[in-house]
């Protein structure tokens, strides 16, 4: 038995004693590092060890939440918890039961956690040199390569004693080349597994800000849009995934509300949320309140099926919970002890008949290609409108590359791009999400008619 | 901690050959709570406490962090942040070097007028409950969830240079965030009061009124047309100002980034990038704002810096490292998210000077443009300079009046065009609704300015 899931037990025994009628207690370690590149040159290492305690009870069938950093300090943190419960109302709220657990490939891996400071170092190095083979007048003005663990515990008063530990690891550059007037570039990686590979990561960077050179504006158009999966990650990330929560269907905040069965999207494509998914980067065997992870089928050849769901939203709509309770800040991209836990995609996955990803293009008439966006999080997440600047895109003509464009605007409706599918790359990749702890592996889309905005 | 023991740990940095060293000890209280449609989902209160170390050893920073304060602790986390800084100097092609820093010793307060500490937890559930009750009023809102927060943030800063400053600020705000509905049209929309004081917040502004313009603008533009795309002029009110100069200026004028080479403005002081009439300032010291702080996270004092004065691009937000780099000084520009993060270079009030147009007056000239209002946030490639910003609503303007509701609006542009395209600045500044800003790390920042015309700028 881990010393977490006992200090959680002796705090479970500690809220029954005062009272509780139920309790719950998540800990939370962990332990990384990061490199910080600026301007061709690692100019910082960070690291450190953080662990939390989160502790909620129900008293008098209402709940409370409080957080602390250790042991010793979840006497006060109970006390706190319970004060706040006197605020509530009465619920039907009960704490999740045990359940049998599935195990999951590749989420942990001890090479990761032995990993040297001097084989990131290597590393960056290497990201470095990569991207200025391409051309020695690029500048790697920013980005850097982390690594570390994660553990959790979660342990509540119906007996659930759950526990996981996962790796990580990532790098991320950003390049500036000035020569034919000014293009930038940039690659992310990220995986659960230590299979990293920094020339690629410096040599991909490169060739995209290489490929910006020239640009050119464009006129305003509608036209197709192939969004590469980060940029696709954006939008999946801030209009689909809220779409699919339990709680806005049933409150009619979703523009899903009462539409299961109903086509939504493209027959062409598939969107499941996966906690199960092998190496996912959201992956673990159970969601934050100890629930078993589930894999769930939100849209299946464009019909919608399902929703997401924690363990407050399926019994309040009297629903399967999916294993998608999460502990996160408004913001946050990482889970937190600090928050209670509330309700998150896990891992969007989009399947369908794919294409190799470089004959989208052959398919588009006149289109861009479009590499990066800006300002995804500003779109509106009930109606699905997005309006959004793109740094990084490229005319497409007649199924050829034409030229790069210097950046253009593109607005639609997602909801309704969705339905117009022109193709699905074979392309998926591993992308994690920018202001939350959504993760996604995505292809390219082809999807019909954006209005761009030169 | 008492017993000279973060001295101790500083001196023995130094000795193992770090050229600078620094200790931040936080500790952070918070209550929030949330209500959605009149009833209470979320109470939550806590404590966290925790210290960085940070060396500058051969010209790279290490860092470490740790959540429990004691002596082994703080020792491990030097240990690591001088072994980090170690390996990292033996690849690193660029040195990094600090410019001079004051030593300073104090101990602040930003004691708030009302302690929310002090205040019953009833009283905080109360203003959301207001706020639920009223916006839910508006015919056409659909679900309202209102959010309460407070913190109070304590943090002592040693550094091997003998500064020792004790500060505590305490920040509150309540948000909403609301759908409207018409049959299958939905929209979302959000509001927020919030500053660095205490619970006399809600005196300085009132909640349940901020609630209640946002439901309202959320019911009109439901109901309003969409917005021709195009490249049009443009008005925005204070909000919207706010993010425009926060996303089109300010992340620019960041000194990390210009030193990394990834600013359009690297090179520019000095030189007019924006039009006579524009002055823009970035102010940590601005009385209840929601990006004031007494001291940087490097022991530097908080200070009004002129970004742009009179068209001229006058300084950038800077910390000790980058004010080296450029040969200027520190203006207290570094910030961290908690103790948990190392320190960047931050925005922290931003906003356009007031000018001498009118509210009138801005519009007059207008023949057919766009008003837009409220923010939904933006972002910005300050590499390329390109930027997005996002309102809550919109009007046309025709014939110098503002006439038929439009809906919600995203602008873009290019930073070094349309700060020339300004062609209008009113009289009326004022800060518009707080908002947390994300490079990495989340911190609160405050932005604003008044009505501002641009000349053009692309709508879509």
């Amino acid at each position: 038995m881990s010393s977490m899931i006992d200090s959680a037990k002796r705090i479970v025994e500690m809220a029954l004693k005062k009272g509780a009628e139920e309790a719950e207690v998540f800990i939370m370690k962990s332990d990384g590092r990061g490199f910080t590149i600026e301007k061709n040159s690692v100019s910082s290492i960070a690291g450190g060890i953080e662990k939390g305690i989160g502790i909620r009870i129900i008293k008098d069938k209402k709940l409370g939440f409080a957080y602390c950093t250790e042991e010793k300090k979840a006497d006060s943190a109970l006390e706190q918890a319970i004060s706040l419960s006197k605020l509530g109302n009465e619920s039907e709220f009960t704490l999740p039961e045990p359940d049998k657990i599935k195990k999951i490939e590749n989420l942990y891996d001890d090479r990761i956690v032995s990993y040297d400071d001097e084989d990131a170092l290597e590393g960056t190095t290497t990201m470095i040199n990569s991207a200025l083979e391409v051309d020695s007048e690029i500048v790697i003005t920013r980005g850097g390569v982390g690594y570390g663990s994660e553990s959790f515990a979660v342990v509540n008063s119906k007996g659930l004693e759950m526990e996981d530990a996962g790796t990580e690891i990532y790098a991320s550059v950003s390049a500036v080349l000035k020569k034919n007037g000014m293009s930038t570039g940039f690659e992310k990686f990220s995986s659960r597994t230590l299979d990293i590979d920094y020339h690629a990561i410096g040599r991909e960077c490169a060739n995209l800000a290489l490929k910006g050179q020239n640009a050119r504006k464009i006129e305003d158009k509608e036209m197709t849009v192939i969004f590469t999966p980060y940029a696709l990650a954006n939008l999946l990330e801030f209009i689909t995934a809220p779409a699919m929560y339990g709680e806005a269907v049933h409150k009619g905040e979703s523009v899903y509300t009462g539409r299961i069965g109903e086509q939504v999207a493209s027959e062409d494509i598939t969107i499941i949320d996966d906690g199960m998914l092998a190496g996912g980067l959201n992956s673990a065997l159970v969601d934050d309140e100890g629930v078993p992870s589930k894999r769930t089928e939100l849209i299946k050849k464009g019909i919608l099926q399902g929703f997401l769901y924690s363990q407050s939203s399926a019994i309040e709509f009297n629903e399967q919970n999916t294993g998608n309770a999460m502990r996160a800040e408004r913001f946050g991209s990482s889970r937190n002890y600090k928050s209670p836990p509330g309700v998150k995609a896990r891992n969007i996955v989009i399947e369908g008949k794919t294409v190799k990803a470089e004959n989208l293009i052959k398919e588009v008439d006149e289109g861009v290609l479009v590499y990066e966006i800006l300002g995804a999080h500003t779109s509106n997440p009930a109606s699905g409108d997005f309006s959004v600047t793109s740094p990084i895109l490229f005319k497409i003509e007649k199924g050829e590359f034409a030229y790069p464009i210097k950046s253009a605007m593109l607005s639609g409706n997602f909801h309704e791009c969705l339905k117009k599918v022109e193709g699905v790359g074979d392309d998926h990749k591993l992308v994690s999400g920018g202001l939350t702890p959504i993760s996604f592996y995505i292809p390219s889309l082809s999807l019909g008619k954006v209005r761009v905005t030169g | 901690m008492g017993d000279f023991l973060e001295e101790a740990i500083l001196d023995e940095g130094i000795k193992k050959g770090a050229t600078y060293c620094d200790i931040r000890i936080g500790k952070v209280r918070r209550t929030s709570l949330e209500v959605k449609d009149g009833e209470l989902k979320k109470a939550s209160s806590g404590e966290e406490e925790g210290a960085g170390v940070r060396v500058l050893y051969n010209g790279v920073w290490g860092f470490f962090t740790i959540n429990e304060i004691s002596k082994d602790s703080l020792k491990t986390a030097l240990r690591n942040a001088l072994d980090m800084a170690k390996s990292g100097s033996s690849v690193a092609r660029e040195r990094v070097k600090i410019g001079p820093g004051e030593t300073i010793k104090d101990n602040i307060r930003w004691k708030p007028k009302i302690d929310p500490f002090d205040v019953p937890i009833e009283r905080k559930y109360k203003i959301l409950a207001e706020m639920d009750s009223a916006i839910h009023e508006i015919e056409g809102v659909h679900t309202v969830t209102t959010a309460y927060s407070d913190g109070t943030i304590y943090t002592h800063f040693l550094n091997s240079e003998g500064s020792d400053i004790q500060a505590e600020i305490t920040r509150t705000l309540a948000q909403v965030n609301l759908v409207a509905r018409e049959g299958a049209k939905v929209i979302g929309y959000r509001g927020r009061v919030g500053g660095t004081c205490g619970f006399e917040l809600f005196d300085m502004f009132d909640p349940v009124e901020k609630g209640v313009k946002v439901g309202e603008s959320a019911v009109r533009v439901l109901k309003a047309k969409r917005s021709p795309s195009g490249r049009f002029p443009v008005v925005t009110d204070h909000d919207l100002t706010g993010v425009f100069v926060h996303e089109a200026l300010g992340h620019a004028t960041e000194g990390d980034i210009v030193t990394s080479g990834d600013s359009i403005l690297e090179g520019q002081i000095g030189n007019k990038i924006a039009a006579d009439n524009i002055t823009i300032i970035d102010d940590s010291t601005l009385k209840n704002a929601f990006g004031s702080y007494p001291y940087d996270d490097e022991g530097v004092k908080g200070k009004r810096k002129i970004l742009i004065q009179d068209g001229v691009l006058e300084g950038f937000i800077l910390n000790r490292e980058t004010a080296h780099k450029l040969g200027m000084e520190s203006n207290g520009g570094a910030r961290a998210e908690s103790f948990a993060a190392r320190p960047l270079v931050r925005m922290s009030n931003t906003y356009i000077d007031k000018g001498d147009y009118n509210f009138e007056e801005i519009f007059e000239d207008i023949k057919y443009g766009i008003y837009a209002k409220g923010t939904r946030g933006g972002e910005v490639d300050t590499a390329k300079g390109s930027f997005q910003f996002s309102a809550q609503e919109a009007f046309l303007i025709e014939k110098g009046e503002i006439t038929t509701p439009l809906k919600d609006v995203s602008l873009s542009g290019m930073t070094l065009q349309i700060l020339r395209n300004i062609d209008a600045v009113g009289n009326d500044l004022a800060l518009g609704d707080p908002g947390f800003c994300g490079k990495g790390q989340l911190v609160p920042v405050g932005d604003g300015g008044p009505h501002i015309r641009i000349k053009e700028a692309a709508v879509g």
